[in-house]
This record gives C-alpha cells, structure tokens and sequence, in this order.
C-alpha cells in the first residue's frame, strides 16, 4: 500500500526472509574468502548481481566483506561480472 | 612481516614442467627478497567465469608468502606481467603483521592433517620448514 513504485523485476533467489538474523554473525566460525567462489554463490543473483543486505539479510559489517570478496572473485573470474540467463 | 596472496591464473596449454619453472621462479625471487613462503597451491585447470585472452579455461596457482621488503610485491608483479603464460593475477595483503612460529605451526598441522587423510589433490605445498624443499603431494587420484 506504501509502495506504488514499480519494482524492476525481483530475481529469483529471494531465499532469505528479511527478519533473519546475519548469517555470519550467527555462525562465527564461517569466514568469508574471496577464493571461495562455492559459498560466495549464494549472496549472488542468476545473473552475476551481488544480492542486497535486506534480502539476504546479513548485517552491514559482513556485507561489506561480502562485497569487497565477491568483486575480488570476480576479477580473478572465480565468479562472473555479469552471467547470462537461459 | 606483511603476508600477501597472489593468484595467477595461467594459460592452460603448456606443460606441467613450464609451469613448474615458473613457479619455481617466482618462489626463488621470494626467497632472494628474504620472504617466507607460507604455501604454494595449485588448483589445477578451471572454467573461467568469462574468456580471459580468448580462454575459457585456466591454470590457478596461489601464492602464500610473507616478506618485510615490499619491494618484492613490485618486482613479482613485473615478472608476471611480462610473462606471457600469465594471464591474469592478483595481488592481495593478508596482514600486516605476521607471527611466523605460529604460521608455520599451523602449516605443519594442516600438513599432518591432509597426510593422514591421505588427500592429495594436486595440492603442491611449501610449507615454512627449515630444509626449504618442494614438496610435491602428487597427483594421486
């Protein structure tokens, strides 16, 4: 009701409620690596996005480290700038 | 003593033994630097993410040393840039400072680790002992 603007097109990995708590901070002992293409998959759209904290609900602190690993990843292309979809 | 990574990819034509050479290149210019190597791996070929020179496959090597001249960071890029099986690297710092003892107890733990499970997927380390000597963990299936 708030929200009359139109969304672009959500992708399809909303997998993690927004109430959640941080996926990192819960689990202390999961460290984020850049070389780590494998688990750096899930905080990444179909097509190569990296996936915004209020859908995947990690908190600012681990985002950035999310972040910062993933265009790591990409430059060494353990993941893509940009994956085409089917 | 800083540690840093660096990532190589290379091209995935040429021989095991071209790039044994060039690895062992670049760990001789560590040590000329008076470096630590903490570890040296190969992940072997990969599909890249995109065509890197037209290539969609590369060779990884990782590179896990520590050094206190910085200088070496400078020249290891130079000799990577003008050689032409590189295709790519990345340099990353670890940290600033580093406890070698405790490094090289964990790289022995980890080394008795991997023995005892009898993993030994193309990993070649180097790991901070005295006698300096590459060992290679084969290429067992």
């Amino acid at each position: 009701m708030n929200d009359s603007t139109v969304r672009p097109s959500v992708p399809k990995r909303r997998q993690f409620p927004r109430k959640r708590v941080c996926r990192f901070c819960a689990d202390k002992s999961l460290s984020i690596d850049y070389k780590d293409a494998k688990n750096l998959r899930f905080f990444v759209t179909e097509r190569g996005k990296i996936i915004p904290r209020r859908i995947s609900g990690t908190c600012a602190r681990h985002q950035r480290k999310l972040t910062k690993a993933i265009k790591r990843a990409r430059v060494i292309a353990l993941l893509p700038f940009i994956a085409k979809t089917i | 003593m800083r540690r840093y990574e660096t990532i190589v990819i290379l091209s995935p034509e040429h021989s095991e033994e071209e790039r044994e050479t060039l690895i062992k290149r670049w760990t001789d210019l560590v040590e000329r630097f008076k470096g630590e190597i903490v570890k040296v791996e190969n992940w072997g070929q990969k599909k890249l993410a995109y065509d890197i020179k037209k290539k969609s496959r590369g060779h990884y090597i990782l590179l896990d040393y520590a050094v206190k001249d910085t200088l070496l960071i400078k020249e290891l890029e130079r000799i990577l840039r003008l050689e032409d099986m590189v295709l790519k690297y990345m340099t990353v710092k670890i940290s600033d400072k580093v406890d070698l003892d405790a490094l090289r107890e964990e790289e022995k733990k980890r080394r008795e680790e991997r023995e005892k499970e009898g993993l030994s997927d193309q990993i070649m380390e180097k790991t901070l002992s005295e006698e300096e000597t590459l060992e290679e963990e084969g290429e067992m299936e």
